[in-house]
């Protein structure tokens, strides 16, 4: 599996938007935090959307200070990985029952996608990934589906959005990206779910959407690797064609 | 989504193989297409100059499908080659030579400056060839303009150490540019600027560093730092370090403590410095 290496390149994700981020934050202190402090450090660095969504979180969650205007872009991501790691902590004690979850794939060897039901299940998902999927609950547009192991815990969360007919964002642990030992299950959720999904989310697991016309013609070359999405086609970036 | 960014993904995976392929399937006209030779948008979109195995990659390929059109397109009228030296290797180099302009190579030290940046010892070695054969001398050149090509390459893991020891050798002030980097860029921490400034030392064994009056000033909360640079000073240098000028710091701090000092420091200057420290309170006195 050491091959589906992601390929964040910066290019992918240089086009800076504020507007990506005010939607995500939930206070007038963090959308300020975001249009101030936040577009202040992207004026200098790179720009790293899994970490930001991450601290985003962090700064939406209680455990943030209320008052943030001080707070720098470093602190904030220091300050949101220790809050990853006692919030998984804290998510280990939080017990669900087979009412907070139905099971929509099983892949029969311990991993499965449920369905979040209860907000017990929506707690513990937020807890142990350390994002705030647990705000969610409630939330009668968004479906969030969860890869569970053997042990029942979980290592992607993936927001669906029927009404749009939309696979909305599939996320690691602290709105990171997803090991690649997962991404074939991620694959087989998309097949069985066939709903679109953004071409950021697929490349973030090393595909990079082709065009119609090139697809046509090297689809039939031994080794190249290919995704097929609803109407898009993605190549396997690290496949190596034959002779 | 487009083409040229499948083959920039394909390039910065270092699949080179699969960018053969989407180039052996793609029309090479359309793709580069571009109004002006000096719009070199569609190279840098494909990942061009992204690597030396990239570059090389393509112009090779470029030559192999018989598409001199497009290199002469793109390289042979350009006066923009600098980015060129930094990535080129010799076989390619020597072919662009045969249809570029001499001057255009060595335009404002560009070229050289990103050879030393992308470790690149054949084109260093080169343009300095070139440029001394146009009259220009290194030793004057090769200034503060270089700190960041000079401390790039003096970083790089993988530095081809003949690169840095050719350029002490044409401009014997390159350590000097690299200490002052070290001061003057507020890119390191506290205790990184020891760390830093030994490597510099243990690389080029300077005889003497310029200006350490000036760093000793600026180390004087830093313990480690300090006794470091009075180690390393030569008989005359430490005696500047008790001068009046050099202990600028202390007498600032009693003035009106304005300056950080370590207790150490403090004390070995006190201790050594009794003398300029008389002469100034003589002066304050009168």
């Amino acid at each position: 599996m050491k091959e589906l290496n992601q390929i964040i390149t910066q290019e992918q994700i240089k086009n800076f938007n504020s507007k990506n981020y005010l939607e995500q934050a939930l206070s007038v202190e963090v959308k300020q935090w975001v249009e101030s402090n936040l577009t202040n450090y992207l004026s200098k660095n790179a720009e790293n959307r899994d970490e930001i969504e991450h601290i985003i979180d962090y700064l939406n969650s209680p455990e943030a200070p209320s008052r943030l205007q001080k707070m720098s872009y470093p602190q904030a991501k220091n300050n949101a990985e220790k809050w990853l790691k006692a919030q998984i902590k804290q998510g280990k004690t939080i017990e669900e029952t087979a009412q907070d979850f139905e099971i929509f794939l099983d892949f029969q060897d311990g991993f499965k996608f449920i369905k979040l039901i209860g907000e017990k299940a929506y707690q513990k998902e937020g807890f142990l990934m350390g994002h705030c999927v647990a705000s969610y609950y409630g939330n009668e547009k968004a479906e969030i589906y969860s890869l569970r192991d053997g042990n029942n815990n979980p290592h992607a969360t993936i927001d669906v959005r029927r009404h749009r007919n939309y696979i909305e964002q599939v996320k690691g642990k602290g709105n990171g990206s997803i090991h690649p030992l997962y991404v074939n299950y991620i694959l087989a959720f998309f097949n069985k779910i066939d709903l679109e999904v953004s071409s950021y989310e697929i490349e973030r697991f090393g595909y990079k959407q082709v065009e119609n016309e090139l697809y046509q013609k090297i689809n039939q070359i031994e080794g190249l690797k290919f995704l097929l999405v609803k109407d898009s086609q993605y190549l396997y970036i690290n496949s190596v064609p034959k002779n | 989504m487009s083409n040229h960014e499948v083959i920039k993904s394909a390039i910065e995976a270092k699949n080179l193989k699969l960018a053969k392929v989407l180039l052996d399937n793609l029309n090479l006209d359309e793709l580069l297409k571009s109004q002006y030779s000096w719009q070199r948008g569609p190279l840098k979109d494909i990942g061009f100059f992204s690597s030396r195995e990239a570059f090389n990659f393509f112009i090779n390929y470029l030559y192999k499908q018989k598409k001199h059109d497009l290199i002469k397109k793109f390289f042979a009228r350009s006066e923009y080659l600098d980015e060129v030296c930094g990535v080129t290797n010799k076989q390619n180099f020597l072919k662009l030579r045969k249809i570029t302009h001499k001057n255009w190579w060595i335009k404002d030290f560009g070229g050289l400056k990103n050879a030393i940046e992308h470790n690149n010892f054949f084109m260093v070695k080169t343009m300095i060839e070139m440029l001394e054969s146009s009259g220009l001398s290194l030793h004057i050149s090769i200034n503060e303009k270089f700190k960041h090509c000079l401390r790039t390459n003096f970083q790089d893991k993988d530095r081809d150490s003949r690169i840095l020891r050719l350029i002490y050798k044409k401009a014997s002030n390159t350590p000097q540019i690299l200490i002052s980097d070290i001061f003057d860029s507020n890119k390191y921490q506290r205790s990184q600027i020891k760390e830093r400034l030994k490597e510099v030392v243990r690389f080029f064994h300077p005889k003497t560093i310029n200006n350490i009056k000036y760093y000793a000033k600026q180390s004087l909360a830093n313990r480690e730092l300090f006794f470091y640079l009075y180690k390393i000073s030569d008989k005359s240098q430490k005696k500047d370090f008790f001068s009046q000028n050099c202990s600028n710091g202390l007498f600032r701090l009693f003035d009106n403590g304005y300056q950080e000092i370590d207790s150490q420091v403090l004390h070995f200057l006190l201790k050594k410095n009794l003398a300029a420290v008389r002469v100034r309170n003589n002066q304050n006195n009168n």
